[in-house]
């Protein structure tokens, strides 16, 4: 039977309740100090529906909010009440808001659960507030306005069904829903069954006449609504019908709850191939967003008038991007790092990417990113990266043509989840990231080597304490260029150099940074490299086991003492300049 | 000066023909700009009210209902210029100039100064290309389609008031009433190829080679694009797009053809002048100002002239074979009527029952290619195929068979002979196979076939007929309808042969024996046969 409540929040806001529960249900709560906030407003017998209890929600409360608990296995702790309540003081004016709940998809297919179900057990995941467009019926939030026009327009769907509908006819309406990690529940035995197809069917039955077609990411794969014109209708008619964009829609509910986005590209370059910086410049320029704030450093080490004059030109060519310069002195060693590093340092929006010169951005990408800090959250986000196979000429008047570009590979925004396996799954532009975060992570690790730098940088964020939530979006942000003309790194021959950086970086992360503490990093290489198990034979340079254990122990203990000198070196200079100056 | 400018368009061009008029009216403030709508008007649009000096349709200026069946709404928007420019020099004969612009142009300075650069001249064309190719892309892409199509491209024309400019537009006219088609096996690209024999045949003709004109994807080469960043923002916050420059020249007009779903404009840019700030800026504010016009509405809102009064569509042979037939042109008078007896369609269903089940709508294509390409078959028949994608050279079979095996004649599956299928097919639509080495899918003989072939009822093997088997099946008939299936040759290849349906009429089961069990790969009695006997183009696996 459905039980309809109120609960008094403790900052003096309401929120109804809609229930299903068992008979007793009344009785445990009476006497129950934790639910003292709750009024019982009325019960609901067998034979009525969720419809007459929401009903009567509206009905006997005014609570801007109704929360449904449509899945009888939700256990009731004594918490709940709180974290409903903290729910509602996060929530946006509800005249914006559709669904919130605590289980739910977002438009890329990541899913949400703030939930523990007993008999499919899963461990809660996500602890920021995430836009959805799909939700779970077992326990979530409706907005009034919103479920007084559901209800006006007649009987609900099935209430399996009945979460994922009203989150999509939200977006229709302009109302944003997501995922808030206060509705976190315990459900003893199963969350409420859906069957995809009945699902899908349903809200093709209810919404599909009235979007264009579109494929939208729910909880149980992708759901296509829309159609074309049947037939023997008039399909001239049928065009000319205002249908609404779902997807438009819903990037226009979910933008105004999302704090601006601010975003520095940060590119190594040397000016050497202008024809592909200026690709790239052109791509940022064509596709920036009206609703994000781009910032282009330039970060290099070539002679600085050289640079500013470099700058100068571009300046005049893009006056639409604002393009800042990063020198980061003369050129010497560890170049890419240096740059890279620089470039950070010089960086002024709230978010930093790294675009290599010879790349450029998908037509999407930045239009993407607008809607990624939701309520004012600071994602890291991690989005697909396209390789392509390029050839260029040159015309007879200097000008480079793009004379063929193939795709070559994608590398997948959840690579991110694989790089502690061994192999770099992400190429440097796929994350888009927290600045101070960054700075404040590279600040704890000593960039002594150059080559493999992304993958060291990656392994570093993705180990650090205050890891914030990873957003997936399976979009490409970035195309990689490969040429075979010999003017990109990653197709030259010899990898000599990159594995000898890699080792020593990797040895860095693992081994010199857990002596300050940074001891994280065995625990997640472990979760996906078992000590023992596939290791592959290792071939050893002596064949006494005695002389090659000694081997490995001198090379350790060099690379162990020039570290421990340039530290001591590093402490010394450190102490001379913070010296009060003499006289 | 006054000018006069038209276009010509359906109503899934009005986005971009609003964007003319509004930038005409903000550039170039003497001209006025009339609409010949080759289209029916919906309810709230209002040409008048959106700034068009009069709209003008087929039917307004003269032509009947069965003139327009015989064209599809490219040919139609073209045909009509001739006639339009003549009423035009009726309507405002006061003007100095007339001038012809495609909808997708966008007017960025004063159009008067064309009157200078015509001098004394009548007739203004303006070339498709002003420098040569120096690139062998460049050469295939641009040079060769410009002999194809036609060297002046006719989205502009400047013709003056005089005897000249009367007497061209008179001829046009009688030119584009009976002979304005994209039939290029016959020479003919719509009013583009007549253009070629103008500066021939008529006086005071000025070939107009300022770059600052018709400036587009197709002729960046040679052209220095740039912004002058001279503050000049004018009192609408847009008066800057008045300082885009063309080598010296301020930017009269840019043309975006190509801008919309398929994404041309910007894919032929991206190769040009992948790396110039100006045009790409060009082409943001071009598309934010289509989008503010509702682009997004309109753009897939099919021509009326391409539907029968009940709605549904006009197949493309069904306007050729009543374009062909003064019989059928006499006794159907009003082809788009559907209602009675004595219909047109009523006579299509009757005498050319397959006609328009044949065609793989454009949104299916990719679809359908990928369906029927067999990877597993073709690996197993081209083992340098299978070691490049081995090797990771190409990422997949079906991207060696786009890039490198359509061009080597490699079959895609096991029922499409690529030999015969291009000995057949390959006069068809030229165009399309031009520069099979080229890297596009659309460059490939399955995708002409899928384009091209299966309308044209050319197939890609002996014995197999589409139509034949539409007919026969009509359970495939409804599935390729529902869309659960892209084209009979997909059902055939995939269950019909095994289901030891027949291919076509002229195959016979009994004259050929049935796969042992064992043979569990042969594809029912057919790929039985064509193991064992060859098809033209392809010989027997039997000794």
């Amino acid at each position: 039977m459905f039980f309809v409540l109120e609960l008094d929040c403790s900052n003096g806001s309401k929120l109804a309740l809609v229930a299903d529960r068992p008979e007793d249900f009344a009785s445990q709560l009476v006497g129950c100090g934790d639910f003292d906030s709750l009024r019982l407003i009325e019960g609901l017998g067998p034979h009525y529906t969720i419809d007459d209890a929401l009903r009567a929600a509206l009905n006997g409360s005014d609570a801007a909010l109704v929360a449904v608990l449509a899945n009888p296995a939700i256990v009731i702790d004594p918490e709940m009440p709180l974290r409903l309540g903290r729910a509602l003081l996060e929530a946006p004016d509800p005249a914006t808001v559709g669904v919130i709940t605590g289980k739910g998809t977002d438009r890329w297919g990541n899913r949400f659960s703030a939930f523990y179900a007993s008999a499919e057990p899963q461990l809660p995941f996500c602890r920021t507030p995430v836009p959805v467009t799909d939700s779970a019926s077992d326990l979530f939030i409706l907005a009034r306005p919103l479920l007084e026009r559901l209800l006006a327009r007649g009987a609900l769907p099935p209430v399996e069904s009945l979460a994922g509908w009203a989150v999509l006819e939200g977006y229709l309406e302009g109302c944003v829903s997501y995922h808030s990690p206060h509705l976190a529940a315990g459900i003893y035995g199963r969350h409420l069954p859906r069957q995809a197809e009945a699902h899908a069917d349903i809200l093709q039955d209810l919404i599909g006449k009235r979007v264009v077609r579109t494929s939208v990411a729910a909880l149980d794969g992708t759901v296509t609504l829309g159609g074309v014109p049947e037939r023997g209708q008039d399909t001239r008619d049928w065009h000319l019908n205002p249908r609404a964009d779902l997807d438009r829609q819903m990037t226009s509910a979910i933008l105004p709850h999302c704090r601006r986005m601010s975003l520095s590209i940060v590119t190594r370059t040397q000016f050497s191939r202008p024809h592909l910086l200026r690709r790239l410049l052109a791509s940022l320029s064509r596709w920036r967003s009206d609703d994000l704030d781009l910032e282009v450093v330039l970060s290099t080490d070539i002679d600085r008038a050289r640079a500013e004059a470099e700058l100068a030109a571009l300046r005049i060519d893009f006056p639409a991007l604002t393009l800042v310069l990063a020198w980061n002195g003369a050129r010497a060693e560890r170049s890419r790092v240096r740059n890279l590093l620089g470039g950070i340092k010089a960086a002024t929006q709230d978010y930093v990417a790294f675009v290599d010169d010879d790349d450029h951005v998908h037509f999407q990408a930045l239009t993407i990113l607008s809607t990624t800090r939701f309520l004012g959250t600071m994602p890291v986000v991690f989005m697909d990266t396209e390789l392509r196979k390029e050839g260029w000429v040159q015309a007879g008047d200097g000008r480079w043509v793009l004379d063929s570009a193939t795709a070559h590979h994608r590398y997948p925004a959840g690579g991110w989840r694989n790089m502690f396996g061994g192999v770099n799954q992400l190429p440097i532009c796929a994350g888009i990231l927290p600045r101070d975060w960054v700075v404040s992570q590279v600040g704890r690790f000593d960039f002594r080597h150059d080559y493999s730098e992304d993958f060291t940088l990656f392994l570093l964020l993705l180990q650090s304490a205050d890891l914030p939530l990873i957003l997936d979006v399976p979009r490409p942000f970035c195309i990689v260029s490969i040429r075979s003309d010999g003017s990109n790194t990653v197709t030259e021959e010899d990898r000599s150099g990159w594995v000898k950086d890699i080792s020593m970086f990797l040895h860095d992360l693992h081994i010199v940074n857990s002596l300050h503490g940074e001891g994280r990093l065995q625990t997640v290489i472990e979760c996906r490299t078992p000590r023992l198990a596939d290791a592959p034979p290792v071939p050893l340079p002596a064949s006494n086991p005695l002389r090659r254990e000694l081997a490995v122990a001198r090379a350790e203990n060099e690379a162990l003492r020039a570290r421990l000198a340039d530290l001591e070196l590093q402490a010394y200079a450190r102490e001379r300049a913070e010296a009060p100056a003499a006289g | 000066m006054k000018i006069a400018i038209y276009t010509s368009c359906a109503l899934n061009y009005y986005a971009k023909a609003l964007a003319l008029v509004q930038s005409a009216r903000r550039n170039s403030p003497g001209a006025s700009v009339t609409l010949c709508l080759c289209d029916a008007l919906p309810p709230g649009i209002d040409p008048m009210a959106d700034g068009f000096a009069r709209c003008w349709t087929p039917a307004d200026l003269g032509y009947d209902e069965g003139w327009i069946f015989q064209h599809n709404i490219m040919e139609l928007c073209t045909a009509v210029k001739g006639r339009a420019l003549v009423e035009l020099m009726k309507a405002e004969p006061d003007a100095d100039l007339y001038v012809y612009l495609d909808p997708d142009v966008y007017i960025y300075n004063d159009l008067s100064a064309v009157a200078d650069y015509l001098g004394n001249a009548s007739i203004g064309l303006v070339p498709h290309i002003l420098s040569v190719e120096t690139t062998d892309i460049g050469v295939r892409l641009t040079e060769m389609s410009v002999t194809e199509h036609g060297i002046y491209n006719l989205g502009h024309l400047f013709v003056r008031p005089d005897a000249n400019g009367r007497a061209l537009a008179k001829w046009w006219m009688e030119r584009l009433d009976r002979y304005c088609f994209d039939d290029r096996e016959f020479g003919l690209f719509t009013d583009q190829r007549w253009m070629d024999l103008v500066p021939a045949v008529f006086d005071g003709v000025c070939i107009l080679k300022q770059p600052n004109l018709d400036v587009a994807s197709w002729n960046l080469s040679g052209r220095r694009i740039w912004m002058d960043a001279q503050p000049d923002v004018g009192p609408d916050g847009t008066g800057d797009e008045r300082n885009f420059r063309v080598d010296d020249y301020p930017l009269l007009t840019y043309h975006f053809s190509g801008t919309g779903p398929s994404g041309t404009h910007r894919r032929i840019r991206e190769i040009f002048d992948p790396a110039n700030g100006a045009i790409a800026e060009i082409e943001r504010r071009y598309e934010q100002a289509i989008a503010r016009n509702g682009q997004a509405r309109l753009e897939h809102v099919p021509p009326a002239h391409d539907l029968f009064d009940d709605g549904t569509p006009v197949a493309a042979e069904m306007r050729k074979i009543y374009r062909l037939s003064t019989d059928l042109q006499g006794a159907f008078p009003h082809p788009y009527r559907t209602e009675g007896s004595g219909t047109l369609a009523e006579w299509m269903r009757r005498n050319q029952p397959s006609l328009g089940k044949l065609g793989v709508k454009a949104f299916r294509l990719n679809r359908s290619f990928e369906e029927l390409f067999d990877a597993d078959y073709y690996a197993r028949t081209y083992p340098d195929a299978a070691a490049a994608v081995e090797s990771g050279m190409v990422p997949s079979a079906i991207a060696h068979y786009v890039a490198i095996g359509s061009g080597l004649f490699y079959d895609p599956n096991e029922f499409f002979v690529s030999r015969d299928y291009f000995a057949r097919a390959g006069n068809l639509d030229r165009h399309v196979l031009r520069g099979r080495c080229g890297r596009g899918r659309e460059n490939t003989l399955l995708w002409h076939y899928l384009t091209v072939g299966l309308p044209n009822g050319i197939e890609p093997i002996d014995y197999f007929d589409s139509r034949w088997y539409l007919d026969h099946y009509p359970d495939v008939a409804d599935a390729i309808r529902k869309g659960r299936i892209g084209t009979a040759l997909q059902h055939f290849l995939t269950w019909g042969s095994k289901e030891n349906r027949l291919p076509g009429p002229s195959f016979m089961p009994s004259l050929h024996p049935q796969p042992d069990p064992e043979q569990t790969d042969a594809r029912g009695a057919f790929g039985l046969f064509l193991r064992n006997n060859g098809v033209t183009g392809r010989i027997s696996v039997r000794d």
